[in-house]
């Protein structure tokens, strides 16, 4: 009998619970709404909408072409995006990896009590961050132009030989780099001096009172005490070392370089959009199915990122 | 019960004037509220472009938007359908747009009254017929030279002289022999030359079938003359700088460029890099034959609200007026026959030492031969174009690469 009444009674009083619960709380639904519009309209719908732009072939304005998952077998199969990854795996080891150890370097020398005039030092890294990326590919291509460049001048002026630079998918490739390094080395570096400056004084002075050098402090107090500012500098650096693009793309006109050899993962997605250099025709379609494609190298690499860096940090502490 | 009736007849009145507002849109071209946009780059348009517009206008609403990747922008607002301006200017991408054809004004009426070359007026019909784009200016091509170089080097220094010493592209070969062993560049890229020599046959990698596009990129007149340039790509006789980068400027001002075949635009980086050179420098008929190829269109969009002052607009900034102010501030050839005969406009150049090459370039515009561009022809071009900076750089066999080339952009 018991169980017979508990069923009558109890569902109604769920039912009111639930409609007081969804009715009482719509100040509190309303006041965190804007946050789930705006990511429905800027996050999911474009999400979706590029599930569906998969699967069709379209260039932008006349009638779009179911293709089925075509365009997924030719990512795969075409050999284009696996030689764009190829290209970004290789800038990114040259440029990427060397620029966040020379900045965790100099941030180092840079932290240092003694050391006159930091300020000067960190205007003058941050500095090209803030240049007009334009200009700077303007001066790159003066520096490392093979028949009229500054280098080769200076090269052929000491009487050595001709490098050329923007001819060969070595030279072209480098060039980026450097270009990368130059323009990242200032943001590394601000960002790990703010980690550094979070030490406190008294942990240096202990060491060093305990007969500590500079490299063993380096290693046993700066290094583990900022080991939450490397781990977030290894995934931004990562996510944005494989989303290298302006850096090739203005250095050689949209062209891509010798063999596009500086064609990288998001370099090759921006050309089937139809950017304004046209090599290719305009495959929205195979442009998302890319996007899909850096989509899944990044989770893989986010993924490895924090199984290294959290076993890291397990054998730090 | 008054109050109700009055309140029913003012609801009456306000839908009334709104729907006679909505269907009085169309044609009120002329009434004082008509606002026009107008999308274009800063550099295809002259310097003071809203004045002349509020000037030409002023019973209109006119915003000028300076917008440098305008063709991409315009795809976007033509996809959303949304956002679009009135009037739009853009450059050689045009054929991408014909197959909507649909969204824009069909200006067919303003071309038959306009004075433009018959070849730039072609270049903005679609496929069906219909004159979607009315150019603003135009890509007649020159052999640009320095007389005192040309000289140095047994050739004679004056124009009419030149091009008849120069009338053919083995003649030309023979100068740029001539001017690389004596350490100097008779041609900037190989790839320009290539460019020169299929536009002077009508050429542009597609062709007219029954009215639809036909794929010809492998064709005798590629083939001639990408193993023409590409010859002068692997022995090195050009430069190998490309127009509009820092190298280019550099071999000019160093002297080490003496000639190359080139579009009227480039007058404007040559002014530039050769400033100190000024009244060394002639342009020539191109070796060959007159070479002219398309520049930037107006054109109007079929969702304006005004569409017959957009029309209006559209035919007066492919006008004669507009395009003159053009040339004159920042040297876009005009396509309007009017600016070729105007005294302001056609008159000795100081920096080509008083010679008056808008009328000698007019001269190659209005003969050179139209080229018909089809949707894909500026991909399969740039291909080319790409493939022949890397014969310069590699020193590959330019037929080998031909070949090549062919497997992926004969099918495009």
């Amino acid at each position: 009998m018991t169980l017979m009444t508990r069923p009558r009674t109890r569902p109604s009083a769920r039912q009111t619970l639930k409609q007081r619960s969804v009715w009482t709380y719509w100040r509190e639904y309303l006041a965190i709404s804007p946050f789930f519009i705006l990511f429905a309209v800027f996050g999911l719908f474009p999400l979706v909408y590029a599930l569906y732009l998969s699967t069709v072939s379209w260039d932008g304005l006349g009638k779009m072409t179911p293709v089925g998952f075509d365009q997924f077998i030719r990512l795969f199969t075409s050999g284009e995006f696996q030689s764009a990854l190829s290209n970004t795996v290789v800038i990114f080891l040259t440029a990427q990896v060397p620029v966040v150890v020379a900045a965790l370097g100099a941030a180092a020398l840079l932290s240092s009590r003694r050391l006159a005039a930091k300020g000067l030092y960190q205007t003058l890294f941050f500095l090209p961050q803030v240049t007009s990326i334009v200009a700077v590919a303007i001066v790159f291509q003066s520096l490392f132009s093979n028949e009229y460049g500054i280098i080769n001048s200076g090269l052929q002026a000491v009487g050595l030989d001709k490098v050329p630079w923007l001819s060969t998918e070595w030279g072209t490739r480098l060039v980026v780099s450097i270009m990368i390094f130059w323009r990242s080395f200032g943001y590394f570096v601000v960002i790990f001096l703010s980690g550094m400056s979070s030490i406190p004084p008294s942990l240096y002075e202990a060491a060093r009172l305990d007969g500590a050098g500079s490299l063993r402090i380096f290693r046993s107090i700066t290094i583990p005490m900022i080991w939450p500012t490397i781990l977030f500098v290894a995934v931004t650096g990562t996510i944005s070392g494989f989303q290298i693009f302006t850096e090739p793309q203005v250095l050689t006109n949209g062209l891509g370089g010798p063999n596009d050899s500086v064609v990288t993962m998001m370099f090759l997605q921006v050309r089937y959009m139809g950017g304004t250099t046209q090599t290719v025709p305009t495959d929205l379609g195979f442009a998302t199915a890319i996007g899909w494609g850096i989509f899944a190298v990044l989770i893989l690499l986010a993924a490895i990122n924090a199984r290294v860096m959290g076993k890291r940090r397990k054998e730090a502490s | 019960m008054k109050r109700f009736q009055s309140l029913v007849l003012g609801a009456a009145l306000l839908a009334t004037s709104a729907l006679a507002g909505c269907g009085s849109n169309n044609t009120a071209a002329t009434s004082q509220d008509t606002t026009l946009t107008v999308w274009a780059r800063g550099n295809s348009v002259p310097n003071d472009v809203e004045t002349i517009l509020a000037k030409k206008f002023p019973e209109w609403t006119i915003k000028f938007q300076n917008i440098p990747d305008v063709e991409d922008k315009l795809r976007a607002a033509l996809r959303s359908k949304s956002g679009l301006p009135d009037v739009v200017i853009m450059g050689g991408s045009l054929p991408s747009f014909f197959q909507v054809s649909d969204q824009f004004l069909d200006l067919s009426a303003e071309a038959k009254a306009s004075d433009a070359t018959a070849a730039s007026l072609k270049a903005g019909v679609t496929l069906d017929g219909k004159q979607m784009a009315l150019p603003t200016d135009i890509g007649p091509w020159g052999l640009f030279y320095r007389a005192d170089a040309f000289e140095a080097l047994g050739y004679p220094s004056d124009p009419e002289q030149v091009a008849a010493k120069l009338d053919s592209w083995e003649a030309y070969s023979k100068l740029a022999e001539a001017a690389a062993a004596s350490g100097k560049h008779a041609c900037d890229t190989a790839a320009q030359v290539y460019q020169a020599r299929l536009a002077q046959k009508g050429y542009a990698y597609v062709q007219l079938k029954d009215g639809k596009e036909v794929n010809i990129a492998d064709s005798p007149i590629s083939r001639d003359a990408f193993l023409y340039a590409g010859k002068l790509a692997k022995d090195k006789t050009c430069a190998n700088v490309k127009p509009y980068t820092p190298e280019w400027n550099a071999a000019t001002t160093q002297e080490n460029l003496i000639a190359f075949v080139g579009p009227a635009w480039e007058d404007g980086i040559l002014k530039k890099a050769a400033e100190k050179q000024s009244g060394a420098w002639r342009v020539a008929t191109v070796p060959g034959g007159p070479v002219a190829t398309a520049g930037s269109f107006v054109t109007g969009l079929a969702a304006s609200k005004f569409p017959d002052a957009a029309r209006q607009l559209a035919a007066y900034m492919g006008g004669s007026e507009f395009q003159k102010a053009g040339y004159l501030d920042k040297g876009l050839f005009p396509s309007s026959k009017g600016v070729f005969a105007d005294p302001e406009a056609a008159k000795p150049v100081p920096f080509y030492n008083g010679q008056d090459t808008l009328g000698m370039l007019a001269k190659s515009a209005t003969d050179a031969p139209s080229v018909y561009q089809g949707s894909n022809s500026t991909v399969v071009s740039t291909q080319f174009f790409v493939a022949m900076t890397d014969i310069a750089n590699t020193g590959a066999d330019p037929a080998t690469v031909y070949q090549d080339l062919l497997k992926t952009t004969a099918s495009k």
